[in-house]
């Protein structure tokens, strides 16, 4: 699911594209706004994949938000001024509707995201070099090295898994399923002990009534993921 | 034709008709009843712009039910989010008077008017008798943005200068700007 904001001064307008975006079921309109400084404040709890943009909206235009922003999600802007074209171009702009939009015109451009964001999570999907200490991960639109020796254990939440780090005062959220982040994490180190958790075997103190204690944690451990826990502890080849 | 696309360009931006017709697309598959209403305020707005041309006057009858439809399709494109009020007393509504002397007043209302402002309202009152045309347009505004705006000071100056050209020593015109509230005041002794 491609996770959307959209920006519009004029009610109508931002209806308009809500009613568009129905229609598209890969994509989900989990914000709206009447103006930059919202749209900016929305992004700071809700990242998204992808913003539908007007451009003249008063206060901050939608080029100046678009420019100001260090790392972008997917960019589409939706307005009534065919000169800005060149500038979005410039900004690398995923694309430029002109209003009214024709619907075809609008799925195309909802197409384009749709092959972006899939050869994205094409890439995050392939596996670590095992040889590799460190892993990089997106998060709060920023590209993030983690040294695996720092990795404590993580834990899945719904679309996002949350990398608890030795020496961090918080743990980094970042948009993947933890089965994702298992495929990347070396086998010989890491462990699934339950569906939501995968531990760091370094940090494992001891297990005990069906929990395993961690530097900092006390997690659960499942059945379900039996066979992975008996070849952490090595009962396996007892 | 030219010339009546020509005039049409110079008047009103182009930008705010195609932002009516992103209007009256969503009206008509979200609230179809309003289309109508919509398109006739439209060709009654396009009909002024096309045919009334820069020299010749019209009367104070068709300037207010121009006026009237500028301003609801305004009103339609920012919904409730902005407070308007259109207020117009006209005696005597043969009286004539040059176009484009006072929607570029409203044009810079709801432009100034709508934005990065708290609790934007627009108020305009037009009051006419068969020798005094009184004009008033306020709006709240972001004095940060207006002075960002460097085509206001410009299109200020042309009015400016076509009230002198017109209405030599037969108008008054008062701008005042408090806190965050800009006034227009404009009287015109009628010919």
């Amino acid at each position: 699911m491609i996770r959307c904001l959209i920006i519009d001064d004029e009610p109508l307008a931002l209806d308009l594209l809500e009613d568009n975006l129905r229609q598209v079921d890969y994509i989900q309109v989990t914000g709206k706004a009447r103006n930059a400084a919202d749209a900016l404040r929305i992004l700071r709890d809700n990242p998204v994949d992808l913003i539908f943009c007007d451009i003249q909206m008063p206060g901050i235009s939608g080029l100046q938000m678009v420019s100001s922003m260090t790392v972008r999600p997917m960019i589409i802007f939706v307005t009534a001024y065919e000169h800005f074209a060149l500038q979005g171009f410039d900004l690398e702009v995923l694309d430029y509707l002109i209003k009214p939009v024709p619907m075809d015109r609008f799925l195309r451009a909802c197409q384009k995201a749709y092959r972006v964001m899939e050869t994205r999570q094409a890439a995050q999907i392939l596996p670590a070099a095992q040889s590799r200490n460190y892993l990089f991960v997106y998060s709060d639109y920023n590209l993030i090295k983690i040294n695996l020796d720092k990795i404590e254990f993580a834990e899945g939440l719904k679309d996002y898994v949350k990398i608890h780090l030795t020496g961090a005062d918080k743990p980094l959220l970042t948009r993947m399923s933890i089965k994702t982040l298992e495929a990347q994490l070396p086998a010989e180190r890491f462990y699934r002990v339950h569906k939501s958790y995968i531990i760091n075997v370094d940090y494992v103190q001891h297990i005990r009534r069906g929990k395993i204690k961690t530097l900092t944690s006390e997690l659960p451990l499942s059945d379900a993921y039996r066979d992975m826990i008996d070849r952490m502890t090595g009962k396996a080849l007892a | 034709m030219v010339s009546e696309i020509a005039f049409l360009r110079s008047q009103i931006s182009p930008h705010f008709m195609f932002n009516v017709i992103n209007s009256v697309v969503a009206l008509s598959r979200l609230n179809p009843p309003a289309v109508e209403p919509t398109l006739i305020q439209l060709s009654q707005l396009l009909r002024y712009m096309l045919y009334v041309s820069d020299e010749e006057r019209i009367t104070l009858g068709r300037k207010m039910e121009y006026l009237n439809s500028y301003i609801q399709l305004q009103k339609l494109r920012f919904g409730s989010a902005v407070q308007v009020d259109f207020d117009a007393h006209i005696g005597s509504p043969e009286k004539t008077i040059e176009p484009m002397l006072l929607i570029p007043f409203v044009e810079n209302a709801f432009k100034h008017g709508t934005g990065d402002v708290t609790n934007p309202s627009i108020a305009i009152s037009l009051i006419a008798d068969n020798r005094m045309l009184d004009f008033r347009v306020s709006n709240q505004y972001n004095p940060v943005e207006l002075n960002k705006d460097e085509h206001h000071g410009i299109g200020l100056n042309n009015i400016k200068r076509r009230l002198a050209l017109l209405y030599p020593n037969k108008h008054r015109l008062d701008i005042q700007q408090l806190n965050s509230t800009y006034n227009i005041h404009l009287q015109l002794q009628l010919k």
